[in-house]
């Protein structure tokens, strides 16, 4: 431990050099930029950027790479809160409680939060990866495909309360959302499915396109429908309001926990933002006292989702350092980024580079500090995007969505579907077929069937493998109970309430 | 350039000449000779075929995988050696395992300004999914370099060869799991040919990267894998995987991996399979375009840079180009076809 | 609104339809030994869409048989906005591939702020070409993701 702190000091002082500092603060703008357009997300951005790097020194450009990587993260939720539309695929749980309190006129307050929650995920992700690095990979080793498919399914178990009026509907719009998922190349037999022999499916439908199309778009008709306009909703921020903020944080203490726990755990394993984003979302909601307040705008719903994210963001960079495994998109190109410097991430990279990975670990520290400063620096012009003319920022809201649609998979075709879906969205809102369910099992679904056949491949067909202890079984304990939690103390409420009215009457 | 020079001359020789207008028919052939002549020697003395536009760079393959990071990596060697005038611009386009990319390319029929870098994706896409494409839909520019694939299995385990695992892997056919990138890819076709040489049978399990792969070998997860060198080496300093041998007829040649035995060496088969890293252009483009690009990839792989890299991923310098590169594309496809056949991995 | 609820629920069905023979094709059986086959959960998912509109169907018809069609789908005088919104977002895109995307966008800007907003030319020029040029600094020339620039092509490189 003593010795990790001398390490990280030595890192920190590393990352604090006037040049690294400087290459520091361009890549968080950069990230910020990168995450607030939609399509364009951290994965874009670093990958793009990594030609530039290779001019630079190994430590200054992985400096470089990772605060692009944190800009986007802080960055990714500014466009759910303010437009429901969310740039990257962790900031869709963003959207259910930001963008209502947003526009009830609180924008600042709703980005205060969510960025604040965002520094708080990122503390404990470093905390993690500074000092727990090596028992933590040894643990992220341990889960397999079963184990992988019970956290799936917890994810969904946790959203289970979040279906509309209609079962039927509801039923109907997750299906919808897995048929979308399963859409082209079966990553399991290589059989291509649902695709028809189009060229065009064979690459499935984007989760981003499809988000931005079902959320931005489908908001968009129904906001001139109603002859609202999303304008004049944007107050001025003070630096009272983000005290403020930083304290409403603190009194939403237990949502802030969850979300960084749940975070910080979920991004061990590849793919984890965005469940974890979902799940904190969902048990937040279950935890809640006051329920009926998620979705139209509640604190400790912008609260935990947004801390998963980014600390699921943060902690995707351990098993990357430690296993070579990169833990998101993002990562993957950071790594890949790391082999052109001839660093190959690994378990020896902690022995033969430790400079580096010490400089790496200081910069996450500056740059997720510095990140939150940005944010908040920029946070009132970003809420007073608001106030501008419908007329103006409607075409130009299309204009980015269509460009974050293209630039997503350099395709035409995605622009087209972007539309298709943003009618879809607009159909279903209004004709009660639930939106979030739908999404969480678009983005979700190739994951867990995959997970779920490669575990029944390695098992030889016994179901009894996704069970198996010690991870998977109380995974999938914990979900089944989670699942049935709603009826469950349904009861329970209903026996106590027999029991009191015989008890002393 | 020229165009200017051409014009140029038209005009002033027109003024000169329009006086006399009974010549004017003949005069004005033969201006139109001289320019065209003129023409022609600037395009002997300037430079050969340079792009005139950015060059449209594709991976048929996701951000973060082997041809990815080397198209990222050869990129910016052009630029810093400026080895064109415009930039080479990267650009995923992976749908149905670079199906799109391909297609992509096939459709730009002699355009010069696109390029693409494949690996054994290239033969396997379309025979596993029935995409209407094949490489001779492309123009051959070069084979950069091979990869090496290893049969790796958990530090843990007692085998010591291949043929002390091979003999586990008899006694319960199809328990055994081999992970790999892929389904009908060059992992599971590498499995295929282990079955077919060594008599056992695996239950090949695929995953999404090979990365990923490596560690679900450290985990226990699976029972070997036939990782590329780069994407174990790290597990392996570290102690949780082990070799057993190299798929190929010589030892690779870099220092950290001369220990690593053959197959042929451990087993007496002598068995080879190697991945290809090569460049294509797009169909009905001129040699001349050909040769700029063949030019530019020969001097990538002669940098220090490149050296190093090789080195690094464990990769094997291959350089070849021209008909060479074709037999060789003839024989592998062969090879690639046969396997996939006897595995039942065709469409 | 109750019409257009069993409309919907009509599409879907069809969808669910056409993904069922997909699913079908590609064998739906759980084999013993490697679990379920790539049309497994395409098959149950599709099965789960044509039984959930079926319902759907069926109780909006009853619905709308008992209680009359109801409010329409579209609330009254909302229709015209919703069309300004997408009949210009729609052109702009299909005019992607001509003009590519950074011109049509300009178009669209201009239009939509002009018809829409009935805000004076100059400010309308002025977002129209500032928003374009700016994107396409970062996209084309920064980050180096080429947008589609249609039949211009390489006219559409800026002299910088």
């Amino acid at each position: 431990m003593a010795e990790n702190m001398h390490n990280l000091w030595l890192g920190i002082s590393v990352a604090m050099q006037p040049y690294n500092f400087l290459v520091a603060m361009i890549g968080l703008v950069l990230g910020v930029i990168v995450g607030v357009l939609p399509g364009l997300g951290g994965a874009n951005g670093v990958a793009i950027l990594i030609p530039l790097t290779v001019a630079m020194p190994p430590i200054a450009g992985i400096i470089l790479l990772a605060s692009i990587y944190w800009g986007s993260l802080y960055g990714g939720s500014i466009t759910s809160i303010l437009f429901n539309i969310p740039g990257e695929p962790w900031s869709v749980a963003a959207t259910f409680d930001g963008y209502p309190m947003a526009n009830k006129g609180e924008p600042g307050r709703a980005l205060v939060l969510a960025f604040v929650s965002h520094f708080f995920g990122a503390v404990l992700g470093v905390i993690m990866l500074s000092f727990f690095a090596p028992i933590i990979s040894e643990f992220a080793l341990r889960f397999g495909p079963a184990e992988i498919f019970a956290v799936m399914m917890l994810t969904f178990s946790a959203f289970v309360g979040l279906g509309g009026k209609d079962a039927v509907k509801t039923c109907v719009s997750i299906f919808l959302g897995f048929l979308l998922a399963s859409v082209g190349m079966d990553t399991v037999t290589g059989a291509l499915r649902l695709t028809y022999g189009s060229i065009n499916l064979m690459g499935g439908f984007n989760f981003i396109v499809a988000v931005i199309g079902l959320f931005g778009l489908g908001e968009i008709f129904l906001t001139v429908e109603e002859g609202l306009k999303i304008e004049g909703k944007g107050g001025k921020i003070h630096l009272k309001d983000i005290t403020s903020g930083v304290l409403e944080v603190f009194k939403e203490y237990k949502a802030l926990i969850l979300g960084m726990l749940v975070g910080c755990w979920m991004g061990l394993k590849p793919g984890g933002a965005t469940p974890a984003s979902f799940m904190a979302y969902g048990f937040a909601k279950q935890g809640s006292k006051n329920k009926e307040m998620f979705g139209k705008g509640a604190p400790d719903g912008i609260v935990a989702p947004e801390a998963a994210a980014h600390g699921a963001g943060t902690s995707a960079a351990l098993p990357m350092i430690t296993l070579g495994i990169p833990g998101s998109p993002t990562m993957a190109v950071i790594m890949g980024g790391l082999m052109i410097f001839g660093l190959v991430p690994g378990p020896m990279l902690f022995k033969e580079h430790a400079d580096f990975v010490w400089g790496f670990i200081g910069s996450c520290w500056i740059g997720n500090t510095l990140g939150l400063i940005v944010v908040l620096a920029f946070a009132p012009i970003f809420a007073s995007i608001l106030q501008v003319r419908f007329a103006i920022i409607m075409p130009i809201i299309v204009y980015v969505c269509a460009i974050g649609a293209y630039a997503v998979n350099n395709r035409l075709i995605d622009i087209y579907y972007m539309i298709i879906f943003g009618v879809f969205g607009y159909l279903f809102k209004k004709l009660d077929y639930p939106l979030a369910p739908c999404v969480l099992a678009l983005v979700l679904g190739d994951m867990a069937e995959s997970a779920l056949r490669q575990a029944l491949l390695i098992s030889g067909g016994s179901p009894l493998v996704l069970f198996a202890p010690p991870i998977a079984l109380p995974l999938m304990i914990a979900a089944i109970i989670i699942f049935f939690w709603p009826s469950i103390s349904e009861f329970l409420a209903k026996r106590k309430a027999q029991k009191s009215s015989v008890g002393p009457g | 350039m020229y165009v200017t020079v051409e014009v140029g001359n038209k005009k002033s020789h027109m003024g000169v000449y329009s006086m006399s207008k009974r010549f004017t028919g003949l005069k004005i052939l033969m201006v139109l000779a001289c320019s065209l002549a003129l023409v022609i020697t600037s395009i002997g003395t300037a430079k050969a075929w340079e792009p005139k536009m950015p060059v449209e760079f594709i991976i048929p393959a996701g951000a973060g995988g082997g041809a990815d990071v080397m198209a990222r990596f050869i990129a910016p060697i052009i630029s810093k050696h400026k080895l064109s005038p415009k930039p080479f611009v990267v650009i995923n386009k992976s749908a149905g395992a670079g199906a799109e990319g391909f297609m992509y390319v096939k459709g730009q029929k002699g355009n010069p300004h696109v390029i693409i870098i494949t690996l054994d994706n290239l033969f396997t896409t379309p025979l596993a999914t029935g995409v209407p494409f094949n490489w001779r839909d492309m123009t051959p520019v070069a084979r950069l370099a091979l990869d090496y694939f290893i049969l790796w299995v958990n530090a843990e385990t007692p085998y010591k060869t291949p043929n002390d695992y091979f003999a586990e892997v008899k006694k319960t056919p199809g328990k055994f799991t081999m992970g790999g990138t892929g389904a009908k890819q060059e992992d599971q076709i590498i499995t295929v040919l282990l079955e077919q040489q060594f008599g056992v049978k695996f239950n090949y399990v695929p995953f999404k990267g090979g990365g990923a792969v490596a560690v679900e070998l450290v985990g226990k997860h699976v029972d070997s894998t036939v990782n590329n060198p780069a994407e174990a080496v790290s597990h392996w300093k570290a102690g949780r995987l082990k070799p057993l041998a190299l798929l190929d007829h010589e030892r690779m040649p870099f220092a950290g991996w001369k220990d690593v035995p053959t197959m042929k060496e451990a087993t007496g088969k002598d068995i080879s399979y190697l991945m290809l890293r090569g460049i294509f252009m797009a169909p009905g483009v001129k040699q001349e375009e050909i040769d700029f690009y063949v030019n530019v990839m020969k001097k990538v792989t002669e940098t220090p840079e490149w050296k190093k890299y090789t080195e690094d991923m464990g990769l094997k310098p291959a350089f070849i180009t021209g008909a060479e590169y074709v037999t060789w594309l003839e024989a592998k496809e062969k090879e690639t076809k046969e396997l996939m056949a006897s595995g039942k991995l065709l469409k | 609104m109750r019409k257009a609820n069993i409309w919907l629920a009509v599409f879907l069905f069809v969808l669910g339809a056409i993904c069922l023979f997909d699913a079908v094709r590609l064998g739906f059986r759980w084999d013993p030994t490697i679990g379920p086959g790539p049309g497994y959960l395409p098959f149950y998912l599709a099965l789960g869409v044509i039984i959930g509109t079926t319902l759907t169907i069926f109780k909006g018809i009853k619905k709308l048989k008992a209680e009359g069609p109801g409010k329409p789908l579209i609330q009254e005088g909302g229709l015209k906005p919703i069309l300004w919104v997408l009949i210009p977002s729609t052109v702009m895109v299909s005019l992607i591939p001509i003009l590519g995307l950074h011109v049509s966008a300009f178009v669209f800007i201009v239009f939509y702020m002009r018809e829409v907003g009935k805000i004076e030319w100059v400010k309308c020029f002025m977002v129209g070409i500032l928003f374009p040029v700016s994107l396409y600094i970062i996209f084309d020339r920064l980050f180096l993701i080429p947008l589609p620039s249609g039949w211009l092509g390489s006219l559409y490189t800026l002299p910088f």
